[in-house]
């Protein structure tokens, strides 16, 4: 992959590439998987670097994101130093900036599957193929997915739960992070809503309730 | 001794030498978990760490403080909507910010500092199989492998890796019965002690922005610990009643809370009365990795909620039952 192609995926992510340009891009992002790879990396390097709140790098993150992301990282080994991490990383990920939806051109406004450049289609094949399990779009990359409606009544119950907790797995703030993630809530499935009264159906289970 | 009677006698002694190692360590695994929870509870840290479930991927931070002032905690979300949970003393304040709202609820105090009952260890009764794994490098931190394998469909497993000498948690898989993963966590940094920077624990969130979300969920000074009278006939093996709080009104139950616990997964059943106008969709829900099952007995609705398959709270759902004199 050669230098240009590097730039201009960096400026795909802070929304600087002409549409065209932006299209084409974003047609090879589909079928190149490397290229997609380096696409995903540079969105979570983005969004580990990022001092929260700040925007600033956190420069002392460089050796662990190195070691987090080394099993993930395409081609051979690189003895990594500071300044050569720190180059390529701040070239291009500190200075694309949240919005992807600036990348090609969608306005707030607008729906994005009208255009090809944003289409689902297009994001979902932005999967690692290697260590980040189950690898996912970032949260950025998965702008175009419809307003996340947020359960209130579930949150509520969530979080009630978790103050009550006794368990050693959920005390903690792992038992929170559900709550605070973006992913989205499925509502209720259709199971069943005639059923009224306690159905008989742990066959294998012990009566242990008091 | 006969030559045969020596081989036998060197079987038994090799087999008690394996059952003893196995049986080790499942102790020693438990003493790693309960390090964590004294770890996470106890200790100062701040750190960020990767979030993965179902197709997203998130960034968060978590800023965990234990001074004078009690433990103050804030974990929030880096990219995305404005979201985060903050706790205290007083209890938990959570921003959902793509809804431009708030909500509160004061603290119900739960077990500080639970240990793993002895009876899921291994063994006949056990629900899990509990394993200490290799030491290997998370985050530039040598860490130390602990597994949870549950042995049927009704909780999830675990793989934890624990900061070698503290026993903080580094990073985290969500497996279900079939050790497919579910969810991860990973730290990409985590600093201790004095390299904290306590005004992060500080919410840049203006309040008047937001709108205050009525939770729904009677405050804890309401509760009391009564019996329950609604509860699940049956329950998945091992589970059992752990904690209760009852809000009565003129003799009735007008709400019930009941938290149920294998040891390690818990489940919530809520049992409310109906609200004309807030109907709420009967079936099973999602919120990340926890699952919820709600459904309506004649004036009730009745919700479970926790962190387990979603067979388990549709089982302990359905099996819930009124009080005879209701019925």
């Amino acid at each position: 992959m050669n230098k240009e192609t590097l730039e201009h995926i960096s400026s795909l992510m802070d929304g600087e590439l002409s549409r065209e340009t932006g299209l084409f891009l974003t047609r090879r992002l589909t079928a190149d998987q490397e290229l997609s790879g380096t696409w995903e990396r540079y969105h979570l390097i983005r969004d580990c670097i990022r001092q929260p709140g700040t925007g600033r790098p956190v420069v002392d993150l460089s050796q662990r994101m190195k070691d987090a992301l080394s099993e993930d990282a395409a081609g051979p080994k690189h003895s990594w130093s500071s300044n050569r991490w720190l180059k390529p990383v701040s070239g291009f990920a500190i200075a694309a900036s949240v919005a992807l939806m600036a990348i090609v051109a969608i306005g707030p406004g607008q729906s994005p599957p009208d255009t090809d450049l944003a289409s689902t289609a297009a994001i979902q094949q932005f999967t690692s193929p290697n260590v980040l399990p189950a690898t996912p779009n970032t949260q950025a990359a998965s702008f175009s997915l419809p307003s996340q409606r947020r359960d209130t009544r579930l949150n509520s119950y969530l979080l009630r739960h978790n103050q009550a907790s006794v368990s050693i797995i959920s005390q903690g703030f792992l038992g929170f992070v559900p709550i605070v993630s973006s992913a989205e809530t499925d509502e209720a499935q259709g199971e069943e809503p005639g059923v009224e009264e306690g159905a008989e159906v742990l066959d294998s289970a012990e009566t242990d309730a008091p | 001794m006969t030559h045969s009677l020596r081989q036998f006698s060197s079987v038994l002694m090799l087999m008690s030498v394996s059952v003893s190692a196995i049986a080790g360590t499942q102790v020693e695994a438990s003493e790693w978990l309960e390090r964590m929870a004294s770890a996470m509870n106890k200790m100062s840290y701040q750190g960020t760490f990767v979030y993965s479930h179902g197709t997203s991927l998130e960034t968060m931070r978590i800023t965990h403080v234990v001074d004078e002032d009690g433990t103050r905690e804030r974990l929030y979300s880096i990219n995305g909507p404005q979201r985060e949970v903050i706790r205290d003393k007083d209890g938990v304040r959570c921003v959902l910010g793509d809804d431009k709202a708030i909500m509160e609820d004061r603290v119900v105090t739960g077990a500080i500092f639970p240990e793993i009952p002895a009876d899921i260890l291994g063994g006949e009764n056990g629900l899990y199989t509990f394993k200490k794994g290799g030491i290997s490098r998370v985050a530039g931190e040598l860490a130390q492998k602990v597994s949870i394998t549950p042995v049927d469909e009704f909780r999830y497993g675990y793989e934890f890796w624990l900061e070698q000498f503290s026993g903080l948690l580094l990073k985290w898989v969500l497996y279900d019965s079939e050790h497919k993963p579910i969810a991860n966590l990973m730290f990409t940094d985590l600093n201790l002690g004095s390299d904290i920077r306590l005004e992060e624990l500080v919410s840049t969130t203006p309040s008047d922005e937001f709108t205050r979300l009525e939770t729904g969920m009677p405050d804890s000074s309401l509760l009391s610990s009564n019996q329950p009278k609604w509860k699940p006939s049956k329950l998945p093996p091992g589970f059992k009643l752990a904690t209760n709080s009852v809000q009565e009104k003129e003799g009735e139950n007008v709400f019930e809370h009941q938290v149920y616990s294998d040891g390690l997964a818990t489940v919530s059943v809520y049992i409310e009365n109906r609200q004309p106008g807030k109907e709420v969709v009967q079936g099973v829900s999602k919120l990340g990795t926890a699952n919820a099952f709600s459904r309506n007995i004649g004036s009730k609705q009745v919700t479970v909620i926790g962190e387990v398959p979603t067979v388990t709270v549709q089982s302990i759902g359905k099996a819930v039952k009124a009080p005879a004199k209701d019925r």
